[in-house]
């Protein structure tokens, strides 16, 4: 089985490649940006089991990142990592449709057993989203 | 801010800025040295005892280093800051006030995507009086004013010149706007000094004022 697909958001290069590097050496397909902006447009193109987000960046913040991210498509999975991690900040990404939110830096294991369960949480919704548009087809169709 | 806890507030939300902004970058330094030191375990797990690649060992110690000086530079930043305010009544070399301030300022420009400079017209070792935290938290807001509404590119630039027994500031290159100004205004007035005509400019008394005292 293929490793989860990761989009990891940072304008800290040396820290999303760092992490990048330690979580493909652990079988997940990992994709960096550096934006926000830069962000939406990889996730417009590739499907991604879990979107790793960071909050201060240049341009596009995070949270504005996250809301459009999930304006885009509501099967996608954000967990926010940062540093600013109060729990008025929780709120906020969680009330915008985060996962969760993780104090940068996280533990590795954390972080992926949350990946983890944004990509099982994700698989829900698809399948969700499949049956009612399998229901809504039969519906129609009168069967 | 003529009243004296609208003063303490501009003040207290100064200190804030700056202590949020330099520990945030600390922390980030904190978080990459975390995720080099974990590179490097695990290139000596999965080496499983043998010899590791001694150049990918020796650039990721580069790495680490260029970190830890960015980390030194940062320590350096905030305990000059937490001296700031030492004494009330100092002599103020204006050419590094003006360089901390642009230091102190500097991550708020580049999450603007914006680019500080600075110039000390005629006045490399121009000397005035005062509190050194208010010299500072007059140029900051000055910078944080010329960046509230500059687009994405801008570069701003604080010039500092010598000007009838005292100096004149002004920054360039973006139109100051919001409620910085506001700020800015209040606290150059309580300094003892004036706004001029063009915006974002202001002039300093040789002997500053501390606003409120």
């Amino acid at each position: 089985m293929e490793g989860e697909r990761v989009l990891l958001v940072d304008d800290e290069r040396e820290f999303a490649e760092t992490l990048a590097e330690r979580l493909k050496s652990r079988g997940l397909r990992v994709d960096v940006a550096f934006d926000g902006q830069s962000a939406l447009e990889r996730a417009s193109h590739k499907t991604y089991d879990a979107v790793v987000l960071d909050l201060a960046m240049p341009g596009l913040d995070g949270l504005e990142t996250l809301r459009r991210l999930r304006a885009n498509n509501d099967e996608v999975q954000v967990i926010v990592l940062t540093g600013q991690a109060t729990v008025d900040k929780a709120l906020e990404v969680i009330k915008a449709g985060a996962l969760d939110l993780l104090q940068k830096p996280a533990p590795l294991q954390e972080l992926i057993t949350k990946i983890e369960e944004a990509s099982s949480r994700r698989a829900l919704l698809v399948e969700k989203h499949m049956e009612e548009k399998l229901k809504d087809i039969m519906g129609k169709k009168g069967w | 801010m003529s009243d004296p806890g609208e003063l303490l507030r501009g003040h207290l939300g100064f200190w804030g800025a700056v202590c949020r902004s330099i520990s945030h970058e600390m922390n980030n330094v904190t978080a990459i040295l975390i995720e080099l030191a974990g590179l490097m375990q695990d290139r000596l797990a999965a080496a499983g005892g043998q010899a590791v690649d001694g150049q990918k060992t020796a650039a990721t110690l580069g790495r680490m280093g260029t970190q830890l000086e960015r980390a030194r530079r940062l320590m350096g930043l905030l305990n000059r800051f937490g001296h700031s305010v030492d004494d009330f009544d100092t002599s103020i070399e204006v050419s590094e006030a003006v360089e901390q301030a642009l230091a102190l300022c500097r991550r708020f420009a580049d999450l603007k995507k914006c680019e500080l400079e600075s110039e000390v017209a005629a006045a490399g070792r121009y000397i005035i009086s005062g509190s050194p935290f208010v010299l500072l938290h007059i140029l900051f807001r000055a910078l944080r004013a010329g960046l509230e509404q500059a687009p994405a590119g801008t570069q701003l630039l604080l010039r500092a010149t010598a000007a009838e027994q005292g100096c004149r500031f002004e920054v360039t290159g973006a139109t100051p706007t919001g409620d910085e100004v506001r700020l800015l205004e209040q606290l150059v007035v309580a300094s003892g000094g004036r706004l001029l005509d063009q915006p974002g400019s202001f002039w300093l008394p040789a002997r500053l004022r501390f606003p409120g005292a």
